[in-house]
């Protein structure tokens, strides 16, 4: 009885000591790390972080939650990496990430929203020739009216961000539907403003400013530089003429005078030229701000 | 018996052991993953780690102590803006006073990296006001004082500067010869200003050209001012000496008028060139002799670590 009582003790106290080891301490810290580190908790921190606005440790965040098992086709995920990408100003892994939250989406409404998002990102890309296959390839899907006329909008601002007015008239002409027919109408409007806009020919301008120092200014409707050339560069023309008529070529005057009236004869040239196709990019700018804002409007992530 | 003593024993020891492993670790594990890694240099992961804490545990008690130490991850980095934004939340968290003057003097010094001198005051004027931390208000004293001299504000800064002796005579310490170095420099710059008139400047050069600009130690660019405005002057009085009014109408608008402008203005630049050279001669003077007192401040951290939270 003695020597059971005696062994009772020792296994109790033995149990104690291993209770109280420092080794078990240590698991239940690393266990209540580990809480944080779940798949579900990684995507809190994550959107977290989204909402402070810090998109690449967002990224970094949402990149490991991708790398558990459960969560290869998690949309939201995708969804969140492109639109991190998205801010960061990098459209081509935006569009990527936005390709793959499509494929996993299962509702259609929502494959609608991630094609339209993935065509954005496509559009910032500004690679003209794959803007164009791509809106192309996704106009042909079996797509909601919603999309196609997105998809629409896309391809006409691209053709209008590129100054290509008619082929920008040609994609909204045919698409008189109801939805988004303000849209459309102003978009048109926009394409036959800028085909019909009054240029003016550089070529023109620096051509008339060679018979007529300061005609080229006037030609783009810049009255007082272009009379001031005229006199600037007539007066000193004349006065070169006076010093050779008075002592022949050896006239110092008439070498100066000629110099400066022959270097400012090129740079009226030069200036009519780039008079002419300032007044054209001014008058474009009207547009292209409205075109960039109906741009802006596009983006709704 | 004795194996009875022996078990005793090593049981009270290991207990003991991890009695004192659960008090050391008090503080969340979040925040001391990111402590690890501020002193590992892993200034990144740190910053992660105590958002990762603000996310979970946004009601904890050491919130202000995750935000302080992502302020100074940042600040690691050389990200001031990041570090100005995370200090300031730190501060409008709840903490101790004390602490709250450790996280404000951080953030002047990120403040003043980028040169937002007003809102660095606003934060020094606190810290220097500070009665219970005389170590911080002496080294805050000596930031708003350089801060003075670099808006060339004089009478301020020796005042500041001034300031820094008083309290340490008042404390039982002798004068510091930094200090009364610096504000001898000051006193110097008031009575005899280095300063360049930008007014006489111009009034020189309008009667003798290039003289402006000789005034203000540009000696090339006035002889160059000079021999311009001679040679076309020269030309314009000949041609007038020749009747000859339309060509001197026209060299006079199209040469004279503008070199003369010109000497006039560069003359005006010259001084104001002149004047900053001086300021930031002043001013590194002024820096070296601040370095030396800070220097009394090497063995203090102004800085917050986890002991202090867990000593609280």
């Amino acid at each position: 009885m003695k020597n059971k009582i005696n062994f009772f003790n020792r296994a109790i106290f033995i149990c104690l000591l291993c209770l109280s080891s420092p080794g078990l301490a240590q698991n239940d810290a690393s266990e209540s790390l580990s809480h944080y580190f779940s798949s579900q908790n990684l995507v809190r921190f994550a959107d977290f972080l989204w909402k402070r606005s810090d998109y690449e440790r967002a990224i970094s965040e949402y990149q490991r939650h991708l790398f558990s098992a459960e969560s290869y086709n998690d949309y939201y995920v995708y969804y969140q990496l492109g639109r991190c990408h998205f801010r960061l100003n990098q459209p081509q892994k935006s569009a990527r990430y936005f390709k793959l939250a499509s494929q996993y989406a299962n509702r259609i409404t929502l494959k609608d929203t991630l094609s339209a998002a993935y065509s954005v990102a496509i559009f910032f890309t500004r690679n003209n020739a794959r803007i164009a296959n791509v809106l192309d390839s996704l106009a042909t899907e079996k797509n909601t009216p919603y999309l196609k006329n997105y998809l629409i909008s896309l391809q006409a601002l691209n053709h209008l961000q590129n100054k290509e007015w008619k082929k920008a008239a040609s994609v909204v002409e045919p698409h008189n539907n109801d939805i988004d027919n303000k849209l459309f109408f102003s978009l048109r409007k926009l394409a036959e403003q800028g085909a019909n806009l009054s240029r003016k020919s550089p070529a023109w301008g620096s051509f008339m400013s060679v018979l007529i120092p300061g005609s080229g200014r006037i030609y783009t409707n810049h009255l007082a530089e272009g009379l001031y050339s005229f006199f600037l560069i007539s007066g000193s023309g004349w006065l070169a003429y006076e010093g050779f008529r008075d002592s022949g070529s050896s006239s110092f005057k008439g070498w100066m005078f000629g110099a400066i009236s022959g270097f400012l004869h090129a740079g009226n040239i030069y200036g009519s030229f780039v008079s002419a196709k300032t007044f054209n990019q001014t008058l474009e700018k009207k547009i292209l701000d409205d075109v960039q804002m109906h741009i802006n409007y596009r983006i709704s992530f | 018996m004795t194996f009875k003593c022996i078990l005793i024993i090593a049981f009270l020891f290991s207990f003991l052991s991890h009695y004192k492993q659960l008090t050391a670790e008090e503080s969340h594990p979040l925040i001391v993953q990111a402590e690890k890694f501020y002193l590992s240099e892993n200034y990144e992961a740190c910053i992660t780690e105590s958002l990762r804490f603000l996310c979970f545990e946004p009601n904890h008690p050491h919130v202000f102590y995750a935000r302080f130490k992502a302020g100074m991850a940042s600040k690691k980095l050389g990200k001031m803006r990041e570090a100005e934004k995370y200090f300031m939340e730190a501060i409008l968290s709840p903490a101790n006073r004390d602490l709250k003057m450790i996280i404000r003097h951080q953030l002047s010094l990120s403040l003043i990296s980028q040169f937002k001198f007003n809102l660095a005051k606003l934060e020094l004027f606190k810290l220097t006001n500070n009665k219970t931390q005389n170590e911080l208000a002496s080294a805050s004293r000596l930031l708003l004082g350089l801060i003075y001299v670099y808006e060339n504000n004089i009478p301020s800064a020796i005042e500041t500067f001034s300031e820094t002796n008083v309290d340490k005579l008042n404390s039982g310490g002798i004068e510091s010869d930094n200090i009364s170095q610096i504000i001898a420099l000051l006193n110097r710059q008031i009575k005899n200003p280095q300063e360049k008139s930008l007014k006489l400047a111009q009034w020189l050069s309008t009667f003798a050209p290039g003289s402006g600009q000789i005034y203000s130690g540009e000696f090339l660019n006035g002889l160059n001012a000079l021999a311009l405005n001679t040679t076309n002057t020269y030309f314009l009085w000949a041609t007038l000496r020749e009747k000859k009014v339309r060509d001197a109408t026209l060299i006079f608008s199209m040469l004279w008028y503008r070199y003369y402008q010109g000497n006039r203005f560069h003359a005006k630049e010259a001084a104001m060139n002149a004047n900053l050279t001086a300021q930031k001669q002043l001013f590194s003077e002024i820096f070296k002799e601040v370095q030396q007192e800070s220097l009394q401040f090497s063995n203090i951290s102004f800085s917050i670590r986890l002991e202090d939270l867990k000593a609280e």
